[in-house]
């Protein structure tokens, strides 16, 4: 041991994986202090989950391949203990909650872990609800984990690791699938662990704002070695050093590195969180002159453009009772770049759902281009509509790309042969992925699955697509290049409907924003008018895009701005500098 | 239909498993012994009491027996056509109401419109009592019990584990279907070859999805310390109370005469 105060060393590890052609991991050297919160960054495949898989013994008694090096937790090498015995000191929670919930209910499910260690029974009893309590969960013992929301299984996961009382918490990204509100929860739930309840934590994600936030330290990996390590501020005030490894920068923190690149300001040092950005833009706008601003320029130009979806007093109600979506009226024109935002099981999927007629409604109407859904069918329909779900694994059945597009070209346009090829091509090329034609789909990586999705659903050639969750589970470069290719495909004329999770591109990249809350329609129109409706974002759990978050600041202290995106406060900010008095 | 166990917990629910599982054999043994269709239509009245005592709803039974319908009619149609009309005891089973066929082949015998009866009653007790069993029992208890009759963890675990994955396998099954269909895969239409392969689309992701989360799921169980120490603690446990050995002897009682009435050939055909 070189120092007490590590809880876990990683001496010069190396690791290939057992099918691997590369090392995922590279003469890695780590130290973790205990009772920190160390977040661990970088993009999709730098290592994070091999790192983290390293520190409980899954590597290398679960997952075998060539190790070298010597890892340490908790006083134990790992590589002559087992990962039971492991278990002891250090809990892993994974991504998918799913595949970690054991128990038929709650209380099971957390008694699990302690049952296998051996634990004496009043010992587990006691532990259950205190457990549950930590992780907010308390009074759950008898639910069925089936029925929880993703934010809820996601802490029972965590509470079912808790309870073998572990003294480091590992967390392999754990809130990717979670809205923002559960996603906050989470964090503060790991926060409270580590600085009340002295657990180290160990994080791996890809929420910029959260491990700056939460995190005492991390670790930026690239490509197997550790690329920085350091604290928060330091990472995160860097904006070169964030898009070198991946990681998508604060929103402040990116503008007034902007500013000061476009020389107009000077700022000794960049502020990372959103307080302090805001107290040095108002120190740099304080006693300015107001400048109009005209960012609300795209207002509903729409209008003259043909209606492509009329949605009429529309009411869903699944067969258990539960109902979906209560009374939604909307029109949606061609051409349209629309955000649909809300918490998790506000009903947007359940509405898009109704636009393909994967669902008819329990009460009212749904028109696509004048065609009332109930006189259609989904193939049909599918010409009009294209649909880009979640989970591209979830349509992947072919044994190359080229085929996997070929099935909806024949199942809902009958096209084959060269008319076929040709729309391959074309959808391949424009989603990049042209010299992967022969591939199998599997061997693509994650972000280029999601393009497969899209192109398959590109060649039909549908006048509207809707895209669910298209950044989810997506580093910063994915998430910037699916951005940019829902992007092009909107310039071509699609009417694209997104569903997100995420305001900042909502408000950056749509031209009307579509709030739902509870199957009700809480607000609908243009990114400005929406986002400055505080009231009912914060009804439906729902937090502001960052520019709005500055500039409603600013307001209360009297500079009068109103922007949503930042690309907007920028030119603002910019036009007020120049014009000085 | 295990998952119906967590419900309006009654008093069939209290009763130890055994208890349950030692009555339910009893019932189905007493329909192969007293084989007249009275003693079935008793056995059935009884065991309707106790469908009313555990609050189960009659549409389990109804939906079920709708689908065994057109089994239940068949049988009862070539049993009662076909019982010997030699082998019967008493002569007043042997009265031929009339032949289906001419020159005295197929003949509809008393006998055998009983003994058809006896055989559908003899179905739907089975029916009935699974029901019953089932529906009154969390699948923890069938655990327990599993466990007490020395049928090792790992069994068991897989056991659970299969059916707390249920919902969620369902889940992810209609999510794949939703994908295929909005690329407008033909679902079910077509000739019955063209009907299979139409299901590939949702067999494949589903599959390759499953395999996935079978090794999160190992990564998953050997995170929670799974088969770290033996003896692994026991939470809960059955145990047979009072009132389960009251019943488990009036249980016994009626087999014993039951096997009374076989023996001295009342309630038989």
């Amino acid at each position: 041991m070189k120092n007490n105060s590590n809880i876990l060393s990683i001496d010069q590890v190396s690791y290939k994986y057992g099918n691997g052609n590369e090392p995922a991991l590279r003469e890695l050297d780590l130290d973790v202090k205990r009772g920190h919160f160390t977040s661990i960054m970088g993009k999709t495949g730098a290592g994070k989950t091999t790192l983290l898989m390293l520190l409980n013994g899954l590597i290398p008694h679960f997952f075998d391949g060539e190790i070298q090096g010597r890892v340490t937790t908790a006083r134990l090498d790992t590589q002559r203990y087992h990962i039971q015995t492991l278990a002891r000191r250090i809990g892993l929670v994974l991504q998918d909650p799913d595949t970690q919930i054991l128990g038929m209910t709650v209380e099971k499910d957390v008694a699990f872990g302690p049952s296998n260690l051996g634990f004496p029974p009043e010992k587990i009893r006691e532990t259950i609800p205190r457990v549950l309590d930590t992780v907010g969960l308390a009074n759950y013992e008898h639910r069925v984990p089936a029925k929880l929301s993703g934010g809820e299984k996601q802490r029972l996961a965590i509470a079912g690791i808790l309870a073998m009382q572990p003294l480091i918490l590992a967390l392999d990204e754990p809130t990717s699938e979670l809205d923002p509100l559960s996603r906050r929860r989470l964090f503060d739930t790991c926060y409270k662990l580590c600085h009340s309840l002295g657990y180290t934590v160990i994080c791996a994600t890809h929420d910029s704002e959260e491990a700056l936030l939460y995190s005492d330290s991390i670790i930026v990996l690239e490509n197997g070695k550790i690329a920085w390590e350091g604290k928060p501020g330091d990472l995160f005030s860097d904006i070169s050093l964030c898009k070198l490894s991946g990681i998508r920068p604060p929103a402040i923190a990116e503008f007034l590195h902007d500013l000061q690149s476009t020389d107009t300001v000077s700022i000794q040092e960049i502020p990372v969180t959103l307080n302090e950005g805001i107290d040095a833009l108002y120190t740099l706008l304080k006693g300015r002159t107001i400048l109009s601003s005209n960012w609300n320029s795209l207002t509903a130009k729409q209008s003259q453009k043909e209606t492509m979806i009329e949605v009429k007093n529309l009411y869903h109600r699944y067969e258990d009772g539960f109902e979906a979506l209560h009374g939604i009226s909307l029109q949606i024109k061609a051409g349209e770049f629309i955000a649909l935002v809300g918490q998790n099981g506000a009903g947007k999927s359940t509405f898009v759902k109704h636009l393909n007629r994967l669902l008819l409604p329990t009460e009212g109407d749904v028109f696509i281009k004048g065609v009332n859904t109930k006189n259609s069918d989904t193939s049909t329909l599918g010409k009009t509509i294209g649909y880009v779900f979640q989970n591209p694994d979830h349509q992947i059945f072919s044994s190359s790309v080229r085929e996997e597009i070929a099935f909806g070209l024949h199942h809902i346009c009958g096209i084959g042969g060269a008319e076929a090829d040709d729309r391959i091509h074309y959808a391949l090329n424009f989603v990049g992925l042209a010299d992967k034609i022969d591939r199998h789909p599997f061997s693509l990586g994650k972000g280029e699955r999601q393009k497969l999705a899209v192109a398959s659903v590109l060649a039909v050639e549908p006048d509207i697509i809707v895209i669910d969750e298209p950044t989810t589970g997506l580093d910063w470069i994915g998430t910037q290049q699916m951005m940019k290719l829902i992007t092009s495909l909107h310039s071509l004329g699609h009417t694209v409907i997104m569903i997100t999770h995420d305001m900042q591109l909502a408000a950056d990249y749509a031209s009307r924003i579509i709030i739902l809350n509870r199957g009700k329609v809480a607000a609908d129109g243009i990114p400005g008018d929406v986002f400055s409706q505080s009231e009912i974002l914060e009804q439906s759990s729902l937090v502001p895009p960052p520019a709005a978050l500055i500039t409603n600041e600013l307001r209360k202290r009297g500079i009068n701005i109103t922007a949503v995106r930042m690309s907007d406060l920028r030119e603002i900010v910019v036009g007020r500098l120049l014009h000085r008095t | 239909m295990f998952t119906h166990s967590n419900k309006n917990i009654g008093f069939l629910h209290r009763l130890d498993v055994r208890t349950k599982l030692c009555w339910f054999i009893i019932a189905v043994t007493i329909t192969f012994l007293l084989t007249h269709p009275l003693s079935g239509l008793m056995t059935i009245i009884f065991l309707l009491v106790l469908f009313n005592i555990a609050n189960i709803p009659f549409i389990h039974i109804r939906r079920l027996i709708f689908l065994l319908l057109p089994i239940l009619i068949i049988m009862f149609v070539v049993t009662a056509f076909s019982f010997s009309v030699d082998d019967q005891s008493n002569t007043q089973y042997q009265r031929v109401l009339f032949y289906l066929f001419p020159g005295e082949s197929s003949p509809l015998t008393v006998g055998g419109i009983l003994m058809g009866f006896s055989l559908v009653f003899r179905i739907v007790i089975m029916v009935m009592a699974t029901i019953i069993l089932t529906y009154t029992t969390p699948v923890d208890d069938f655990l327990h019990f599993f466990r007490k009759i020395k049928v090792p963890y790992s069994i068991t675990f897989i056991i659970t584990t299969a059916i707390r994955f249920i919902p969620t396998m369902e889940t992810k099954a209609r999510m794949v279907m939703d994908a295929q269909r909005s690329r407008g895969a033909p679902l079910g239409t077509g000739s019955i070859l063209k009907r299979i392969k139409s299901y590939l689309p949702i067999m494949i992701p589903v599959i390759v999805d499953s395999i996935r989360m079978s090794e999160y799921l190992a990564v998953a169980v050997l995170n929670r310390g799974f088969d770290a120490t033996k003896p692994y603690t026991i939470l809960e446990d059955i145990e047979l109370r009072q009132k389960d050995y009251v019943f488990i002897t009036a249980g016994i009682l009626i087999f014993v005469i039951s096997l009374f009435l076989y023996v001295h050939n009342i309630g038989t055909i």
